[in-house]
């Protein structure tokens, strides 16, 4: 299994992608986010050569308005 | 307090090395994003506050898409209940490649949402020497404000009441000491409800208000921006200028004091 | 300023040709002095811009610039800022004194209550190995030298002691030679069993000497820049260690960082531009306070006064009335600050500024070697040392006591305890 955003997702329908592959096949914008793979931060550039493997926990980060609220 | 009575002309807050015309700050929470453009603009603010979240996918809306060019995008910790927490949402934040400033805000109490000054303290000193300009929110006290300024803090933010509240300067006289003891931009954040409360606060000496719920909660959030804009112009023009003589009330006694002087 | 009337070179007949050759040479010819500005071999340097912040507010300060309606603004406000603090000092506030004195009544009873501190110095030494020319103790002042054994350092204290006073001033004309760290520790150390609150006023001296004496049980170290002008200090400090300029500067905040509970601070008003030096005396506390919040800060203001040999010298234009409102911009910039009024004022003088600003003054006091006992009981001593300066007051512990207590104040020995 695969956690992305805290949801979890079949090993065998990610393991193997970039994340700039999955990130566009699954709808977000790869220009308005930050990537966070097991508590790293992937640097934009790296989208198309980091791999997805089993066990990752990944968040998929972007801006929104507010705080604490 | 260091001398701050100067030419108006060149009156700039400046924060880690940058300089802003406006000492008005923009939060982007709780109204319509399609608002933020002509918040910004009536609001002739320099600064927006930003928060970092889980994308996903059904809403595509870029928020950074509303923010006009020119603007400075101050990316806020919120959500993080400790310094490590705080960190992270920092470091991912500048990833985002807006920047190298962030707001600190560390709370782990839900129902007041009030800072957590230790944990604060501790954020500000990494992000400090990974060369974040750090504007940490904080519970107004003389000691911590002290430790964010050796711990290189870019400015100090001290609460004026409870986030969201709308009360107002409940902590005045403690954000006062901070303006007269501390040797940073003070920039009072929270709590500030109406123009009315922003003007004081910036006759008070502070170097900047950050405000948003007001705006956002406000029949017309641009125009209330602008309400704010000219209020903290006003204040700030108060205290430049040096306010006026208050008459004393009642009578004075009658031995003079220096009477005995030769 | 009326400088003429001021004669400082004084020749003692005793003075051997060769001594009194380079005197003269000291005085007269500038280039026959050594750098001012420069550290000796054996004096740390710390890093510190608090000298430059201050030099550059008093070399900036106007004090003509300043108008009735910028001191009637300073006196309205809540808290005062440094440029309200300078419009105080200038000549235009002269006519507010009394509004003066009524907020800075205000502002030490805030802070203070109706306590005075009442407290006593003990000079253990009068060598010294400087040319100050306005000084008793200059080394080329024919006076009778002396220091103090430690028997007889015991003895004095005890006499203090016996008259009720808990807190000291140990003090010591400035000579390496004839009063080492050492000797002063060992005083110190003498002076704990006696008294529970012991300040010095002694030589500047370096981090890791401060950290010794505060060891033997120093408290409180106060070092008096004298003029904060260091081109007019280099005219008057012709000869010796004092002479550095800097070194003195750096003195409290050697003291602080050695772990020192408190520093007092002064101008010798009357020697340079008063107003100026009293803005660099109060930006000094004002600036170590926020760079150490910690830290007792204290403020002192003597005037000049006669010494033995030379009975003309005098505070030239710094008047009853201008210490007064130096006092008064002080306690209004500064409230929390410690003002002590020494025995060079009257007890006219002093009984009206403790009412005002002033929260600490001695009492018993001799600048003189080793005769507190012959000036409390009256017997003779023939050997004690010379004195420094003239006292003004020489009201006894008890008298100040007393005088304090009928002018509605609260007289208080020592309320601190060394940790």
């Amino acid at each position: 299994m695969v956690q992305i955003n805290g949801e979890q997702v079949e090993a065998s329908k990610v393991v193997g992608k970039t994340l700039l592959a999955y990130a566009t096949e699954a709808g977000y914008d790869p220009v308005g986010i930050v990537i966070e793979k097991n508590m790293e931060i992937i640097h934009r550039e790296d989208f198309d050569k980091v791999n997805i493997a089993d066990g990752d926990v990944i968040e998929i980060l972007h801006f929104v308005g507010g705080g604490q609220v | 307090m260091e001398n701050k009575i100067q030419d108006k002309k060149e009156d700039k807050l400046i924060l880690g090395g940058h300089e802003f015309n406006s000492r008005f700050i923009l939060g982007s929470g709780k109204y319509n994003v399609n608002l933020i453009k002509a918040a910004v603009e009536q609001g002739g603010a320099e600064i927006i506050t930003l928060a970092l979240r889980r994308a996903n996918t059904e809403n595509k809306e870029n928020i950074l898409d509303f923010i006009p060019k020119g603007v400075t995008l101050l990316p806020n910790t919120s959500g993080a209940r400790n310094a490590e927490e705080a960190v992270r949402i920092a470091r991912l934040s500048r990833e985002m490649g807006c920047g190298d400033f962030v707001k600190i805000e560390i709370m782990h109490d839900a129902k007041y949402l009030l800072p957590d000054n230790y944990e604060t303290v501790k954020a500000t000193e990494i992000l400090a020497k990974e060369g974040f300009v750090v504007m940490p929110y904080m519970y107004p006290d003389l000691n911590v404000a002290r430790d964010l300024q050796n711990a290189g803090a870019a400015c100090v933010m001290p609460l004026a009441s409870p986030i969201g509240s709308n009360n107002g300067l409940s902590t005045k006289a403690f954000i006062q000491i901070l303006i007269d003891e501390i040797d940073l931009p003070i920039i009072v954040d929270a709590g500030i409800g109406k123009p009315s409360q922003a003007c004081e606060a910036m006759e008070m000496g502070a170097a900047a208000v950050m405000a948003n719920t007001a705006i956002a909660t406000a029949g017309n959030v641009p125009a209330m921006a602008e309400a704010f804009k000219k209020a903290i112009e006003a204040g700030r023009s108060a205290y430049l200028t040096g306010m006026g003589r208050v008459l004393a009330r009642g009578g004075s006694a009658s031995d003079p004091l220096t009477g005995f002087l030769r | 300023m009326n400088e003429e009337n001021q004669v400082y070179f004084i020749d003692s007949d005793q003075l051997p040709p060769a001594a009194l050759e380079r005197k003269h040479k000291l005085e007269q010819d500038p280039s026959f002095r050594t750098d001012y500005m420069k550290y000796l071999d054996d004096m740390e340097i710390i890093d510190s811009d608090i000298k430059d912040k201050v030099l550059k507010a008093m070399d900036e300060y106007d004090y003509d610039s300043y108008t009735a309606a910028d001191v009637e603004r300073a006196l309205s406000k809540e808290t005062c800022n440094i440029e309200d603090f300078k419009a105080l000092l200038s000549p235009a506030a002269a006519p507010y004194l009394e509004q003066m004195a009524r907020k800075a009544e205000n502002e030490t009873k805030k802070h203070f209550g109706n306590t005075v501190y009442i407290f006593t110095p003990i000079y253990i030494a009068n060598y010294c190995q400087n040319y100050c020319i306005y000084c008793g103790f200059n080394c080329y002042n024919n006076i009778h030298r002396k220091k103090l054994s430690f028997e007889e350092i015991e003895h004095e204290m005890k006499v203090i002691a016996d008259t009720g006073m808990e807190e000291i001033l140990i003090l010591t004309g400035e000579s390496r030679k004839y009063s080492d760290v050492e000797y002063i520790g060992e005083s110190v150390k003498i002076a704990r069993k006696y008294f529970k609150n012991i300040g010095i006023e002694i030589y500047p001296v370096n981090v890791d000497e401060y950290r010794y004496l505060h060891e033997c049980g120093v408290d409180y170290v106060t070092v008096f820049q004298e003029t904060y002008n260091p081109v007019k200090y280099e005219t008057l400090h012709l000869l010796g260690h004092k002479r550095v300029w800097p070194y003195r500067f750096d003195a409290q905040e050697r003291a602080l960082m050695a772990g020192m509970r408190g520093a007092g601070f002064s101008a010798l008003l009357g020697l340079d531009d008063f107003r100026k030096d009293a803005l660099a005396t109060a930006l000094h506390v004002y600036y170590l306070n926020r760079k150490y919040p910690h830290a007792e800060l204290s403020l002192s203001c003597p005037r000049l006064r006669p010494i033995i040999n030379n009975d003309k010298i005098n505070p030239r234009d710094v008047g009853e009335k201008q210490l007064c409102q130096v006092l008064c911009a002080y306690r209004l910039f500064l409230p929390f600050v410690g003002i002590t009024v020494s025995s060079r004022e009257s007890a006219q003088f002093r009984n009206g500024i403790t009412k005002i600003c002033a929260t600490k003054v001695s009492a018993g006091v001799s600048t003189g070697i080793g005769d507190h006992e012959s000036k409390y009981t009256g017997k003779e001593d023939g050997d004690a040392g010379d004195e420094q300066f003239e006292i003004n007051d020489n009201r006894s512990f008890d008298r100040m006591y007393k005088d304090m207590e009928d002018g509605g104040l609260q007289p208080v020995v020592n309320e601190y305890i060394y940790v």
